[in-house]
C-alpha cells in the first residue's frame, strides 16, 4: 500500500496523531511542529472564510534553491505528502509552486502530478492569495509522504556552498555539528551562514537539531578572504530583486539596508547607519508577510552583532580588511616596470588607461572601476593593486625608463 | 458577537470582523493607508498596527479578526515608533514637494503625514524616475507618487474583476501598471475609474478636474446626468436597457421628464457632449438608448403609480402648451392643483408640434405623451390665444407664461420684405398645419439663410413640399455650424446645397425675390459685447438665383412692453432676482423660451419642472415634485473584463434611404436597431458605480467627533 492509502485508511485525527508522535516539523524558516502549524492554519482559515488549500513550495526567500532538488529525487513522496496533508486538512485544492525561471521543472512536474489534483505554478507564493490555506515546505511534504510510507528517517537536508554554487543535498542526522558535515571548511573561518542566519566562527559548533532554524539548509562559510559587508551588499541586492514589492518593510526596508551597506563598501559609510540598520532590520522581522521580508534582514542583524569590527574598519579606518571592497584600493602602473606594450590599454573596459607604445601607461583613477582586468593582462607585473600609499607617478607622457623620482 | 476592548473601551462587535473597522466604526481612529473598506486587506503599509494582549509583536488591525475577550491597544511608544518608521520608509521613495502635486489638500497620504508627523529626513531617499503616463483617456498615472498601497490593484481585480492593473517590476522598483505597459485601452480597461477613486495619493488621477468650485462630486463624476438640464439619471436607465428592462428604464426617464419618446427623437443631448466615453473613443448614443426604452415601454412600471396629492383647490393657468407649459402643468396637477392650459394653436406641443417637422417627430408621439398629462387631470383649451395674461389672475391663483418664441427674425438687409421672403417659424407652422407650397408661398428655387437645426428643418421641409433647388447659407464655417452633423449630412443627401461662411449682402429683386448676393467670410467671431465681427474675402461677391428666401436666423416671443410685466430686449420676460420662474407681477410666472430665447425641448422641460416646484411653494405646497417610479436597481460593481471594450464603436441608427424619404413627411430615423441596443448600452462606462465606493476615513473627522463628545 502507498503512503496515501495508508493515511486514508486512518481517521483524520489518527493521521494528525501519527504526525505528532513522529515529531514531524515544518521545514525551513517557519520551523515548528507540523501538527501545531496545521491547527493554526485551520484556525486562520475560519478567520478568513476562504477555502482551505494545501500549498507546497520553497520558502520565498530561498534564492539558493538547493532544496528544489527534492522535487527530482523525492517527487513521489512530496506528491503523496501533499495528498495526505489535503486529506488531513479536508480539502481537495492542492497547489505546488516552483520559483520563477524553473519552467523546465514545472513542465516535468505537470506530467508527474497528473491525476493527483495538484496544480503546478511557476511563481513566488503570493501569501495574500493563500490566506486561509496551509503553506508547507516541499521538504515537509517529502517527510510526510515518507512517514506514511514507513520510510521516514529524521534529519535535515543541507548543502554546503562552495565556489559559487550549492553542493549536493546531504541528509544530516539531528545532533550533528555544522563543522562535522562533510565539505564544511574549518580552516581560517570567521563566519558561518546557515540558511539566513549569520554566525561568527562559533557557528561551526552549532548542532543541527530538529528545532534548529536552518532556513534553506545552505551552509556558507566565510574566511578571512571574504568581506562580510561586501557579502551583505550582494545578498541584499539578490533579495531586493527577489521580493515582490508589496510589503512596505520588505520593499523599502531592503532598499534602505542595501543603500547603507553600499555606502559603507563604497567608503562613504557613516556610524549612524548602524543604528538605523538595526532599527529597520529588527522591525522587518515581524513587519512583513513572507520570508523575503521577515528574514531579509537576518544577515544584517547577524553582521551587526558579530562583525562590528569589520564595520569599524570600513567606516572609521576606511579599510576593507579582506581587501575585497574596491573603493578602498588603488590600482596604479609602476612607472619603473611598465614596458609600454599597450596590452592593458586594450583590455580596460572603462577606457581609463592612457599611453602609447613605448611610453609609460597611466591609469585615470577617477574613471577606474578597479576591476583588475589590466592586472591580469600585464606581462610585466607592472600593475599594482594596493590598499596602502601610491608612490609618485608620472603626470604626462614619459618614455619608458625615463621616469625619475624626485 | 464578540466583546473586545480597544483602548479600554468595551465594544460588542461581530465575530471575525476586522479590528480596524471595529475601531473606526466606534469612533476610535487608527491610522491606515492600504486598508479600504470596500477592498480585501493587503496588510502591507503597517500604519494600522496595534498591540494585542498576549501577543509579543504588534499586528496589523486590518487583518486582525475580532475574538471574544481580545484586549487591544492602539497607542504606545512602540507603536508610535513603528508607525513613524513605516511612514518614513514609504516617504523615502515619494516626492517631497506636496505643493506641486495636483492632489494637494485632498490627499490621504498628506493627512497621514500630518497625523503621524514623520518625514523622510532619516531615510536614504531616491527619485523613482518614472515618466508620468498621460496618454490614456480620463486617467493619469504618475508612478513617482505611488506608495504601493495596492488599493488600485485590488479595486481593479477584486472589486471590479477587470484585471488590468497589476504589480510590475522594473529593475528594482515595483510599480503598478498594465501587463507589458500597454495603454489602458489596449489592456481592455473598462475606464470605471475605481482606481482613481481609491488612490490615496496623487498617483492615479482623473484627467478632468474633480475639485470644481461649487460643483458636487457626483455631478463631476457622472457628467451626463449633471449636464442634462432635467438631470435624468442616464447611467441608471442605460443599465436597465442593457438588461433588457425597458419598462424600468422608461420609468427612470419618466421620473424627470413627461416626454421620453419625443426627447428620444429630438433632444439636443448635451449629455452626449459630456459623456466620458467620448474621451475613450465615441460618446454613448444616449438619446437613442432613451428612445429605444421609450418605444418599448409598456408603462408597467409607472402608469398609475406616480404621485398624486389630494386636490388643493388652487387654480393655475398655463399659457402655452409647449414642453415647458405641459411639463409644469403635469407636475402642478400632481401636486393637487387645478390646472388649465390655454393653447393658441389647434393642438398642444408647441414647437414639438409646429416647429420640428413631422419627419423628425411624428405628431402622434407628441399627442400620445401629452395625453398622459391630460389623463392626469390637466385641462387643455386649444385655439385660445391669451391677449391679457395678467388679467387671468382674476380667475387663477397663479399664471405661468410658457408662450415660447414663435416670431421669426427678419434680418435688416436690403430686400428683406420683398415678395417671396418667409420667416422660419411661420413657414414651419404652415407646413405643420398641412398647407401646400402654393398656400405658403414657397416657390421652386429657395435660399434658406441660417445654419442651425431650424434652418435645416426649413430646407428639408421645403424639399418635401416640392421645392426644386434649395440652398442653405450661413455665416458660420462648416465645423462650427450649430446644426447637428447628422442633420447637415442628411440634408446634403437629399440634394440641399450647403454654403457655410457666407455673408448675406442683399436680397435682389424689385417686386419679388430674384436671388441673394453673398460674399465669402474670411473670419467670424463674436466680440466681448456679443457683436458679430466679420471679415469678408475681397472680390468674393456671388449671387444665387432664387424665388423664395427663408430667414432662419432666430425667433423671439410674441410679446411686448404692453403685456404688463417687465420685459427685456422688447419681448423676453424678466425673472425676479433669485427666482426660478417668478416674474415682476405677483402670481405671474414664466418658463422656457419666453425667458431665455430658443434653447431645447429638454431645457424647456427642466424649466417647466422648476416652475412647477416654485409655483407649488407659492400656492402653499412643499415644492417637492420628485417621484420614484423605477424599481430599486442593484448595480453590480463587479463589471468584469471585456475584450476590446475601449474600441467598441457607437452603434448607428436605422435611417430611411434618401430616395424614400425626401418627398414625404414620414419618419426619417428609426433609431438603434433591436440587435444593436444591448451592445450600445453595454458601451457605457458606468461612471456612477464610482459613487458606490466608500469615502476615505481621515483622522480629521475623528478629532472633530472626539471634541464634540467632550
Amino acid at each position: 500500500m502507498g503512503a496515501l492509502e495508508n493515511a486514508k485508511a486512518m481517521s483524520r485525527e489518527a493521521v494528525i496523531e501519527k504526525i505528532k508522535a513522529a515529531g514531524l516539523r515544518e521545514y525551513g524558516v517557519f520551523n515548528q511542529p507540523l501538527a501545531e502549524k496545521w491547527a493554526k492554519d485551520q484556525e486562520e482559515q475560519k478567520d478568513w472564510q476562504q477555502p482551505m488549500k494545501v500549498v507546497a513550495a520553497l520558502n520565498n526567500n530561498d534564492t539558493d534553491r538547493a532544496l528544489l532538488g527534492l522535487l527530482d529525487t523525492q517527487c513521489e513522496d512530496i506528491i503523496a505528502g501533499m495528498q495526505i496533508a489535503a486529506y488531513a486538512l479536508d480539502t481537495e485544492k492542492l497547489e505546488l509552486y516552483v520559483p520563477e525561471g524553473e519552467s523546465e521543472l514545472r513542465t516535468r512536474l505537470a506530467g508527474a502530478v497528473s491525476g493527483t489534483g495538484i496544480q503546478v505554478f511557476e511563481a513566488m507564493v503570493n501569501v495574500r492569495e493563500c490566506r486561509g490555506g496551509s503553506i508547507n515546505h516541499i521538504a515537509t511534504m517529502a517527510a510526510l509522504g515518507q512517514l506514511f510510507a514507513d520510510s521516514y528517517e529524521a534529519g535535515a537536508w543541507m548543502s554546503v556552498y562552495k565556489d559559487g554554487a550549492c553542493g549536493e543535498l546531504l541528509k544530516v542526522a539531528y545532533g550533528t555539528a555544522i563543522k562535522d558535515i562533510p565539505g564544511v571548511p574549518t580552516e581560517d573561518v570567521k563566519g558561518v551562514l546557515v540558511g539566513s542566519t549569520l554566525y561568527d566562527a562559533s557557528g561551526l559548533d552549532l548542532v543541527v537539531e530538529a528545532d534548529t532554524n536552518i532556513g534553506n539548509g545552505v551552509i556558507k562559510v566565510f574566511t578571512s578572504a571574504d568581506c562580510i559587508i561586501d557579502q551583505q551588499e550582494k545578498l541584499l541586492m539578490t533579495e531586493r530583486r527577489n521580493g515582490c514589492g508589496r510589503c512596505t518593510f520588505c520593499r523599502e526596508g531592503l532598499g534602505q539596508l542595501y543603500t547603507h551597506t553600499k555606502e559603507i563598501t563604497d567608503g562613504k559609510g557613516k556610524n549612524e547607519s548602524l543604528a538605523m540598520m538595526e532599527e529597520i532590520g529588527n522591525a522587518m522581522t515581524f513587519s512583513c508577510q513572507c520570508s523575503v521580508g521577515l528574514n531579509g534582514a537576518d544577515f544584517v542583524l547577524g553582521s551587526l552583532k558579530h562583525f562590528a569590527g569589520e564595520y569599524n574598519e570600513h567606516i572609521k579606518k576606511r579599510n576593507c580588511p579582506a581587501n575585497v571592497c574596491s573603493s578602498f584600493m588603488s590600482i596604479y602602473i609602476d612607472p619603473n616596470a611598465c614596458e609600454g606594450c599597450e596590452e592593458c590599454v586594450d583590455v580596460c573596459p572603462a577606457g581609463c588607461i592612457e599611453g602609447k607604445s613605448g611610453f609609460i601607461h597611466m591609469i585615470d583613477e577617477f574613471d577606474c572601476t578597479k576591476c583588475g582586468k589590466c592586472i591580469d593582462a600585464c606581462e610585466y607585473d607592472a600593475i599594482i593593486q594596493t590598499t596602502g600609499r601610491v608612490p609618485k607617478l608620472p603626470t604626462r607622457l614619459t618614455k619608458c625608463g625615463k621616469f625619475k623620482k624626485r | 458577537m464578540a466583546v473586545i476592548t480597544i483602548d479600554g473601551i468595551r465594544l460588542e462587535v461581530p465575530d471575525q470582523k476586522n479590528v480596524l473597522d471595529c475601531a473606526l466604526e466606534a469612533g476610535i481612529y487608527i491610522p491606515h493607508l492600504c486598508h479600504h473598506p470596500d477592498l480585501p486587506e493587503n496588510g502591507s503599509c503597517r500604519m494600522c498596527i496595534v498591540e494585542v494582549e498576549g501577543q509579543e509583536k504588534p499586528v496589523t488591525s486590518c487583518t486582525l479578526k475580532a475574538k471574544d475577550g481580545m484586549n487591544i491597544r492602539t497607542n504606545s511608544e512602540q507603536l508610535t515608533k513603528l508607525r513613524s518608521l513605516a511612514l518614513e520608509l514609504l516617504l523615502s521613495g515619494h516626492p517631497e514637494d506636496c505643493s506641486t502635486c495636483p492632489k494637494y489638500g485632498n490627499c490621504e497620504l498628506q493627512t497621514l503625514i500630518q497625523y503621524i508627523g514623520a518625514n523622510n529626513a532619516r531615510m536614504k531617499c531616491r527619485t523613482k524616475g518614472f515618466k508620468a503616463q498621460e496618454e490614456n483617456p480620463l486617467i493619469v498615472h504618475d508612478m513617482n507618487r505611488c506608495v504601493l498601497c495596492g488599493r488600485c490593484v485590488r479595486a481593479c481585480n477584486d472589486l471590479r474583476g477587470v484585471h488590468v492593473l497589476q504589480y510590475q517590476k522594473k529593475d528594482l522598483e515595483t510599480y503598478v501598471g498594465t501587463l507589458h505597459n500597454k495603454l489602458l485601452k489596449d489592456a481592455d480597461c473598462r475606464f470605471c475609474q475605481a482606481c482613481t477613486e481609491v488612490c490615496p495619493t496623487g498617483t492615479i488621477r482623473d484627467k478632468r478636474q474633480m475639485m470644481q468650485e461649487n460643483a458636487k462630486k457626483e455631478d463631476v463624476v457622472v457628467p451626463c446626468r449633471s449636464a442634462c438640464p432635467a438631470h435624468t439619471d442616464v447611467p441608471r436607465y442605460i443599465r436597465f436597457v442593457k438588461e433588457g428592462k425597458y419598462d424600468e428604464a422608461a420609468a427612470v426617464i419618466r421620473e424627470k421628464v413627461p416626454f421620453p419618446q419625443a426627447l428620444g427623437m429630438v433632444c439636443n443631448h448635451v449629455c452626449e457632449l459630456q459623456c466620458k466615453r467620448a474621451e475613450v473613443n465615441v460618446a454613448m448614443s444616449i438619446r437613442n438608448i432613451k428612445r429605444y426604452a421609450a418605444e418599448q415601454d409598456t408603462g408597467s412600471c409607472w402608469k398609475g403609480k406616480g404621485k398624486q396629492l389630494p386636490d388643493t383647490g388652487r387654480k393655475v393657468c398655463v399659457v402655452g402648451g409647449g414642453p415647458a407649459g405641459m411639463t409644469a402643468a403635469y407636475y402642478l396637477r400632481k401636486q393637487g392643483h387645478d390646472v388649465t392650459v390655454k393653447e393658441a394653436l389647434p393642438t398642444v406641443g408647441g414647437m414639438m408640434s409646429y416647429g420640428i417637422p413631422a419627419y423628425r417627430l411624428p405628431r402622434e408621439v407628441v399627442a400620445r405623451e401629452a395625453s398622459v398629462i391630460t389623463d392626469a387631470g390637466v385641462k387643455v383649451e386649444v385655439n385660445t390665444k391669451v391677449e391679457n395674461p395678467t388679467g387671468l389672475l382674476k380667475e387663477y391663483d397663479a399664471v405661468l407664461m410658457t408662450i415660447g418664441a414663435h416670431v421669426g427674425t427678419r434680418l435688416p438687409i436690403q430686400g428683406n420684405d420683398l415678395k417671396g421672403t418667409l420667416l422660419n417659424i411661420d413657414f414651419l407652422r404652415q407646413a405643420s398645419l398641412g398647407k401646400s407650397a402654393e398656400e405658403i408661398g414657397l416657390g421652386k428655387k429657395l435660399v434658406v439663410l441660417g445654419g442651425g437645426n431650424v434652418a435645416f428643418d426649413c430646407a428639408r421641409t421645403a424639399k418635401r413640399l416640392g421645392a426644386e433647388e434649395i440652398h442653405l447659407a450661413c455665416l458660420e464655417a462648416r465645423d462650427v455650424m450649430t446644426a447637428d452633423d447628422e442633420e447637415i449630412e442628411q440634408a446634403q443627401e437629399e440634394g440641399i446645397f450647403v454654403h457655410p461662411a457666407q455673408t448675406f449682402e442683399r436680397i435682389t429683386g424689385t417686386d419679388a425675390v430674384t436671388g441673394v448676393d453673398f460674399m465669402n467670410v474670411k473670419s467670424f467671431h463674436f466680440d466681448e459685447n456679443r457683436r458679430a465681427i466679420i471679415e469678408k474675402e475681397e472680390g468674393s461677391e456671388h449671387h444665387i438665383e432664387a424665388d423664395t428666401v427663408i430667414f432662419a436666423v432666430g425667433q423671439r416671443p410674441d410679446l411686448d412692453e404692453s403685456c404688463g410685466m417687465e420685459v427685456f430686449r422688447g419681448s423676453y420676460l424678466v425673472l425676479k432676482e433669485g427666482a426660478k420662474s417668478a416674474v415682476s407681477v405677483e402670481g405671474m410666472f414664466a418658463a422656457g423660451d419666453v425667458v431665455h430665447g430658443t434653447k431645447s425641448v429638454i431645457q424647456a422641460i427642466a424649466d417647466g419642472r422648476d416652475a412647477a416646484s416654485e409655483i407649488d411653494i407659492f400656492l402653499g405646497g412643499d415644492g417637492d415634485i420628485s417621484e420614484k417610479l423605477a424599481p430599486e436597481q442593484i448595480a453590480d460593481p463587479h463589471i468584469g473584463s471585456i475584450e476590446g471594450f475601449g474600441y467598441q464603436e457607437r452603434k448607428g441608427t436605422h435611417v430611411t434611404p434618401c430616395e424614400l424619404r425626401k418627398d414625404n413627411f414620414n419618419l426619417v430615423d428609426y433609431g438603434i436597431r433591436e440587435g444593436d441596443i444591448c451592445a450600445e448600452a453595454g458601451r457605457c462606462l458606468q461612471c456612477d458605480l464610482r459613487l458606490q465606493i466608500s469615502p476615505p476615513r481621515l483622522w480629521g473627522d475623528y478629532s472633530d467627533k472626539k471634541e464634540a463628545n467632550v
